[in-house]
């Protein structure tokens, strides 16, 4: 709640990011948030939501059918997005599934001075007014783009929230369906109170606090965090009832601490004063003053009677939707994105080159419309919309109908969806001896010209969690930094062959016939000597066989090349490591296959057995 | 145009003269300036390092105010050539609308997020800043136009480069990097934060001791660039000229943008230093500007490298050149 009324008071703290938020708990923080806004900015706040099918049309405004409007049935519609300087609470209940266009109309838009919209003959230029706050997993920060997260100043998190009583909660809200309306969250009076005194003030930064501020950081990578922590600071001293008017470096701390942050140089952080210790996140649950704000979060109260000493936590309807103010707590690590791998596609905020092999099909998600000249993969609605607006000259006085243009044509902008892909099986315990990066470098060019997607499977990786079955790692391209390191693994023991070509035989089986799959070619490359040891049943039970396999692991590896066979636009072909010894078990893996089957260099000039 | 000035003047843009450090940046905006026939400037940096507020100041200090002609990721074609006003058209009264190139003429042209832009309207760009001249041949329309600006574009190298072809067109480039300096860093966080408070006073109604003297600051400064301009034909390039070739060559630059580039470049700084004579040094101060993005390497790198090698490597052919 604290970092909600900082964002609140400052506007440059108003992007904020919560990690691992439910979508519940993100609902209600808007509702509180929209409630602050209106109390900083001194007008009625609305929320728009963005998610994975926004466009570009409907983020910036297109032309749109008027039927109320008799004398003019087109108009222009704005877009979600507005273009002007009204307050707005933008609300993206997940950042890792927004739609491509939304992603760049963030980038434009967040942290910007000013705004600007030049499309489709209109023109705008204001300055954007708009609040952001975001959901994401902590899990999914490696899919997303850098530049995208940094726009988000202010990093919260929501994890604690799922420590609360939850019977309690789930007591309240079963009390709240009985009520007949829904309330929206509300202020406590006291915090609301708190807020519109600590507009009034605006306390100094000394120069101080901003040395300590920069202590949080190590290295230059522009002055964002900086700034972030500093202003998050500014609006800690704001709330601090007025006793300083100076921004202290207690203040940095007091907010670093907030999100997460350490010091990074030696210096000790200062003891916080005892007139801000309500700011203090950890500040155990002694009944609060009404004028302090209260970020205590509330499981800390050890019982319901001690809850109804803290009158800040007390809603104003026991009924209400959600029981409890919702509370969200500093978070460990603020920017996860310095230290995760990175598994995002290469430039992922551009916009998508048309790569679609079968022009007429549409496969990916419409992002927006663009001019054609060709009539595939119409946007229809966008075309008669876009000739409306010529009609006043185009038809004559008594003239009836639309008239059509080829330059009204509009075809669907649509985002980047594989269709093909590259199917790897390799095994790890055969690459020893041969050439095998030579041999497998021509696919994996081709998997990059055609902008396949890539699923490799690991057989007898030393990486292996389970030694006994084989792994898949399937990236969207093969420029995905993991399917490097993937095929840079060692080899380990085992050779579970069958269950490779098993884990194999079902994503192609996914990727060619489930639903609207986009894949319309699957090249699939085996590169094994074909000496499977682990029978696929035992690899399915990850249980060690009691009993001799013998050949039980090569036939059963057989036994699904077999079924590969039967599937239909898969290209198999199998790398040939040509092994010493049972050199025909490749070939007759090609066979089973029905695969190609190319010879890899050997490292080793074999000594003829006699 | 009066009520966009208004509104623009409501917009809160830090002065061009609060902006702490980034020598090589606002030296490149400034030569620019001196001399338009440069092409333009790109800037490239990681996040936050303060290229789009740099810009927006620049042109604001050097524009009387007004901020520059923007050209966002969301623009169309027909807002970047020109096309017909919609509204106009729905009353029967066709009316045609210019384009952001042609709003742009003898002013700066900014691009943000040059690298996220559609490839289309980067082709149109490219078109425009290789002949000087829009051609708008669509909805009926035909008309050419000598369309003089200055092209900036920011962009971030995480998400990608630019064409090799689009990057010559920018006369110079900065690799902008954040301020290391701990004292600057110091003062650029104070600058920013006093310029918000104060902001929030003058919107007030107060009156701002820091802005106005910051903006004074900003008019100093901008006259200082308007004599260089003035004076710059005057200043003699001649010497030097040998120098700008050898060292095109030494780099690798292909065509001859580079060392034309390098020398108005120079002659431009020798007119800002209110000299008469471009020098050496002059040239060596802005080799980097010129040269960094046209040589070979640039085509298997999104982010351009200057390294103290390449200081030295200038060195000598000064040294050899003479």
């Amino acid at each position: 709640m604290q970092g909600l009324a900082c964002a609140a008071l400052q506007p440059g703290l108003r992007s904020i990011l919560v990690f691992d938020s439910s979508p519940a708990m993100l609902e209600t923080a808007v509702g509180l948030w929209a409630e602050m806004l209106a109390i900083t900015t001194q007008g009625s706040v609305q929320s728009v939501y963005l998610g994975p099918t926004e466009t570009e049309e409907s983020l910036w405004g297109s032309m749109s059918l008027a039927p109320e409007n008799k004398t003019q049935p087109f108009v222009w519609k704005a877009g979600l997005l507005g273009n002007d300087s009204a307050v707005r609470i933008v609300v993206i209940p997940d950042l890792s599934r927004l739609s491509l266009s939304a992603a760049r109309a963030c980038i434009a838009l967040m942290g910007t001075e000013v705004a600007q919209l030049e499309r489709y003959g209109h023109q705008a230029r204001w300055r954007s007014q708009l609040g952001w706050i975001a959901g994401c997993p902590r899990s999914q920060i490696k899919f997303l783009s850098p530049h995208l997260l940094d726009r988000f100043a202010l990093r919260l998190s929501g994890q604690e929230f799922q420590r609360r009583d939850r019977t309690t909660a789930l007591r309240a809200w079963f009390a709240s369906l009985e009520t007949p309306q829904t309330k929206e969250p509300t202020l406590p009076t006291e915090l609301r109170q708190q807020i519109e005194a600590a507009q009034q003030q605006r306390p100094a930064l000394t120069d101080a606090a901003c040395e300590r501020g920069l202590a949080y950081f190590s290295d230059g990578e522009g002055l964002r965090r900086e700034l972030t922590l500093l202003r998050l600071a500014q609006s800690q001293a704001q709330l601090d009832k007025g006793k300083l008017s100076k921004v202290m470096p207690k203040h940095v701390d007091l907010a670093a601490r907030m999100i997460g942050l350490k010091l990074v140089s030696t210096e000790p952080e200062e003891p916080a004063l005892p007139e801000t210790k309500t700011l203090e996140p950890e500040a155990e649950a002694e009944p609060l003053q009404p004028e302090s704000l209260p970020d205590t979060p509330i499981e800390d109260t050890p019982s319901q009677e001690s809850r109804s000493e803290t009158p800040v936590y007390k809603p104003d309807s026991e009924a209400e939707f959600p029981s409890t103010p919702v509370e969200l707590n500093p978070v460990q690590e603020p920017y996860p994105e310095d230290h995760t791998p990175t598994e995002r596609e290469s430039a992922s905020l551009r916009l998508p080159a048309r790569r679609f092999r079968k022009a007429t099909m549409g496969r990916g998600p419409v992002i927006g419309v663009e001019p054609t000249t060709v009539p595939q993969d119409i946007a229809w609605v966008s075309t008669l919309l876009e000739a409306a607006k010529y009609q006043a000259m185009r038809t004559s006085e008594n003239g009836a109908g639309l008239t059509l243009q080829p330059t009204d044509l509009r075809r669907y902008r649509r985002a980047a969806v594989p269709e093909q892909l590259l199917t790897v099986v390799l095994d790890y315990t055969c690459l020893k001896e041969c050439q095998w990066q030579e041999a497998l470098l021509p696919y994996l060019q081709w998997a990059y010209i055609e902008r396949a997607s890539v699923c490799l499977v690991q057989v007898g990786a030393a990486t292996a969690g389970q030694e006994l079955q084989a792994q898949k790692v399937s990236a969207q391209s093969v420029l995905v930094p993991r399917v490097q390191v993937a095929l840079e693994q060692g080899a380990g023991l085992a050779t579970p062959l069958a269950h490779g070509l098993n884990l194999a035989q079902h994503s192609l089986r996914h990727a060619l016939q489930h639903g609207r799959s986009a894949v319309q070619q699957a090249v699939l490359v085996v590169l094994s000597d074909g000496r499977g040891n682990v029978p696929l049943e035992a690899s399915q039970m990850n249980r060690k066989p009691t009993y001799l396999v013998n050949r039980q692991g090569i036939e059963d590896a057989l036994q699904e090349a077999e079924q590969i066979r039967r599937l239909k636009q898969v290209e198999a072909v199998v790398l040939n490591p040509q092994p010493k010894y049972y050199s025909e078990l490749p070939i007759k893996l090609a066979q089973a296959l029905g695969a190609k089957i190319a010879d890899i260099p050997t490292l080793n000039v074999w000594e003829v057995d006699r | 145009m009066a009520q966009q000035q208004a509104e623009q003047t409501k917009i809160p843009v830090l002065p061009y003269s609060l902006i702490v450090g980034q020598a090589s940046l606002k030296l490149a905006l400034e030569l620019a300036y001196i001399m338009p026939r440069l092409g333009g400037v790109l800037l490239s940096g990681h996040r936050g390092t303060g290229k789009s507020t740099a810009v927006r100041a620049f042109a604001q200090m050097v524009y009387d105010g007004e901020l520059p002609v923007t050209l966002p990721i969301n623009a169309t074609e027909d807002r970047v050539v020109g096309g017909w006003d919609v509204r106009e058209m729905l009353q029967k009264n066709p009316k045609w609308k210019d384009g952001l190139l042609l709003e742009a003429t003898n002013k700066l042209l900014y691009v943000d997020e040059i690298n996220l832009l559609d490839d289309h309207i980067v082709n149109i760009i490219l078109d425009v800043t290789a002949t000087g001249k829009l051609v708008v041949a669509r909805d009926g329309n035909s008309e050419s136009y000598d369309v003089p600006f200055t092209l900036v574009g920011t962009m971030n190298p995480e998400e990608g480069g630019l064409r090799p072809q689009l990057l010559d067109r920018f006369g110079l480039m900065v690799n902008v990097t954040t301020e290391q300096d701990a004292t600057a860093r110091l003062q650029a966080l104070k600058n920013v934060l006093t310029f918000e408070d104060e902001w929030a006073k003058r919107e007030a109604g107060e009156n701002s001791t820091f802005l106005d003297n910051a903006e004074a600051q900003g008019r100093e400064l901008f006259d200082q660039l308007k004599s260089a301009q003035e004076e710059m034909r005057k200043v003699n390039a001649d010497k030097i000229l040998p120098l700008c070739v050898a060292l095109a060559t030494e780099f690798k630059v292909e065509g001859n943008r580079g060392e034309r580039v390098l020398a108005m470049a120079a002659r431009a700084y020798a007119a800002k230093e209110n000299q008469s004579e471009v020098t050496a040094d002059h040239v060596a101060k802005v080799a980097p500007l010129a040269l960094q993005h046209r040589r070979p390497t640039m085509a298997q790198n999104n982010e351009a490298v200057w390294s103290p090698d390449d200081d030295e490597q200038v060195q000598q052919v000064i040294e050899k050149v003479g």
